[in-house]
């Protein structure tokens, strides 16, 4: 890096009469911020909770979640809404529907991108493969194996998303599917250390694609007493991994998490408890050196 | 030549992109769950969207198909609701292996407390409570199961404190079992037994895995839900109330 900079620089000198901005990186430049509305576990509460309910009275429901996300949408440039599994069981429309509203109403949302959980695979994979093609968002999940799987063509790794002059990663990790879910219905899935995956493909995403920021949307869960992979242990194992949204464990974080990584730098972990009773909100802020080069740049001609 | 230093500025351009893609840096993290009730207006076009698919869950959620006693509810060793539902498993099964001259095994049932997910209310039982009950699309499957892998779930039950259980009789004491009886009988590990249960504890779910190597499996065409709705209907058809049927089928000594 060093020597191209300074290769750069030499350039630069020889060329024109740009020397005086050009060496320089380290200008202040404007900030960018990027604000994430995410869920998890909702669990196909298309309703709000019945008013009698015990513990989340009148609370949820999906069109006043989409009137939240049009109203953030109004105030905030950039925006990304993101979901972290297990979108599906536990109302009756997921019986009658088998999940067909809950990703049609998440299209009209304008979800940018979910990751799998162990209940998406209720009703068989076949069954999922189906509602992932109606998602107009992809489903990206990097730790399950799935050479032998009908999803393979369906799902992706990755998804790299531009927000401003901010190059995002969003990475997908799963839950061992052994003694959650029936063999039969979720198929031949071989499940890969979640840290290891995890870890590998964000260091390729900063490394190569450059990007500056990496999201896991985990199903993996909070925290275990046992030996079960949770998001704290990917928080304080990895290096790459800069925010993780969760679920599984069904946990409200009314404050994020964080977690000191393995290069001490901070990992920040959110969940928003399930059924869509809240939504997760991040508000993101990155100083923008790149922008006002540009602007020193343009200002040369 | 002022061509060539546009070129030189482009290629220049270029390189210092990616020179200085280090400069994008993490400035500030803020985070906060916002809580989503009736403060929020509903949004209209997604509200649209779901109030046809609503009304016709409504019109066959709403159905009433029978009445309880009391509120039944589900809990460790034993409890109204699980012995309800694995008694209606137990009694499926065999109404199964009777109409095919297969009742040839004494036959015990299991449904996983863990997945009886609603109590059934007191008064009035709707379709929609057995949906809350029973969420899942579970089958009811029949397995044939060696005396000492039956030996193996009994043990394997009185560590987590007991099940849903119908057709034996279970004491159990500091987590091993103290005796264990089928239909009356003593386990016999020499002979094979049938096993009702869900199609998901029988692939694995809930970790019983001295089920998951059946001899025999058989699928019932019958879901769980299913069973339980036909089953309530029945007794109302029949002026009968559910009522709670603790037995002592399973005692903790």
């Amino acid at each position: 890096m060093n020597s191209r900079r300074n290769f750069i620089k030499n350039i630069a000198l020889g060329a024109a009469a740009g020397t005086l901005v050009l060496p320089s990186c380290k200008v202040k430049g404007s900030d960018t911020k990027i604000t994430i509305l995410h869920t998890n576990d909702v669990h196909s509460h298309i309703d709000p909770f019945p008013k009698d309910h015990s513990s989340y009275p009148n609370q949820g429901g999906f069109a006043r979640r989409a009137a939240l996300i049009k109203q953030v949408r109004r105030t905030e440039e950039h925006v990304l809404v993101l979901d972290s599994g297990d979108i599906f069981q536990g109302t009756p429309y997921f019986n009658f529907y088998k999940g067909e509203l809950d990703i049609k109403l998440m299209n009209a949302m304008g979800y940018d991108v979910a990751t799998i959980g162990n209940h998406e695979f209720d009703n068989g994979v076949e069954e999922l493969a189906k509602q992932i093609k109606i998602a107009d968002f992809p489903f990206v999940n990097c730790n399950y194996g799935l050479e032998q799987s009908i999803l393979k063509p369906l799902m992706q790794a990755y998804k790299i998303i531009q927000k401003g002059v901010v190059k995002i990663g969003v990475i997908g990790l799963g839950i061992e599917l052994y003694g959650l879910v029936d063999p039969n219905k979720c198929g031949d899935i071989k499940y890969n250390c979640p840290i290891k995956s995890g870890d590998a493909l964000a260091g390729y995403l900063k490394n190569k694609e450059n990007c500056d920021y990496i999201i896991a949307l985990s199903h993996l869960g909070y925290q275990y007493k046992g030996d079960k992979v949770d998001d704290i242990e990917v928080a304080q194992n990895t290096e790459n991994i800069n925010l993780i949204l969760g679920g599984h464990t069904h946990t409200f974080l009314d404050q994020p998490t964080i977690i000191t990584n393995k290069q001490g730098n901070d990992v920040v972990i959110n969940q928003t408890g399930w059924a869509g009773v809240k939504l997760g909100r991040l508000d993101i802020v990155f100083s923008d050196d790149k922008k006002d080069q540009r602007l020193a740049y343009n200002s040369q001609l | 030549m002022i061509l060539k230093s546009k070129v030189i500025y482009i290629l220049l351009w270029s390189a210092l992109m990616f020179g200085c893609r280090q400069n994008i840096e993490l400035k500030s993290t803020s985070g906060k769950l916002v809580l989503v009730d009736s403060s929020i207006a509903a949004d209209s076009a997604v509200a649209s969207v779901i109030s046809p698919f609503r009304e016709e869950i409504d019109k066959q959620m709403s159905r009433i198909i029978g009445f309880s006693e009391a509120e039944q509810d589900s809990y460790y060793p034993e409890s109204p609701l699980s012995n309800f539902v694995s008694d209606i498993i137990q009694e499926r099964a065999l109404r199964y292996l009777k109409a095919n001259n297969a009742d040839t095994l004494p036959m015990i049932s299991l449904m996983n407390i863990k997945g009886l997910r609603a109590n059934l209310p007191e008064g009035e039982v709707t379709v929609r409570d057995i949906f809350e009950i029973m969420p899942f699309e579970n089958q009811i499957v029949v397995l044939t199961i060696s005396g000492t892998n039956i030996k193996a779930f009994f043990d394997y039950i009185s560590t987590t404190n007991g099940e849903g259980i119908s057709g034996a009789q279970l004491v159990i004491k500091n987590d091993k079992v103290k005796s264990v009886t089928i239909n009356g009988d003593v386990l016999d590990v020499n002979r094979n037994y049938y096993l009702a249960t869900s199609d998901y504890l029988a692939n694995g779910g809930d970790y019983f895995s001295m089920i998951t190597n059946p001899i025999q499996s058989q699928l019932i065409g019958c879901k769980i839900r299913e069973a339980i709705i036909e089953h309530i209907e029945e007794l109302n058809q029949n002026n009968l109330k559910v009522v709670s049927n603790i037995d002592g089928r399973i005692k903790i000594d």
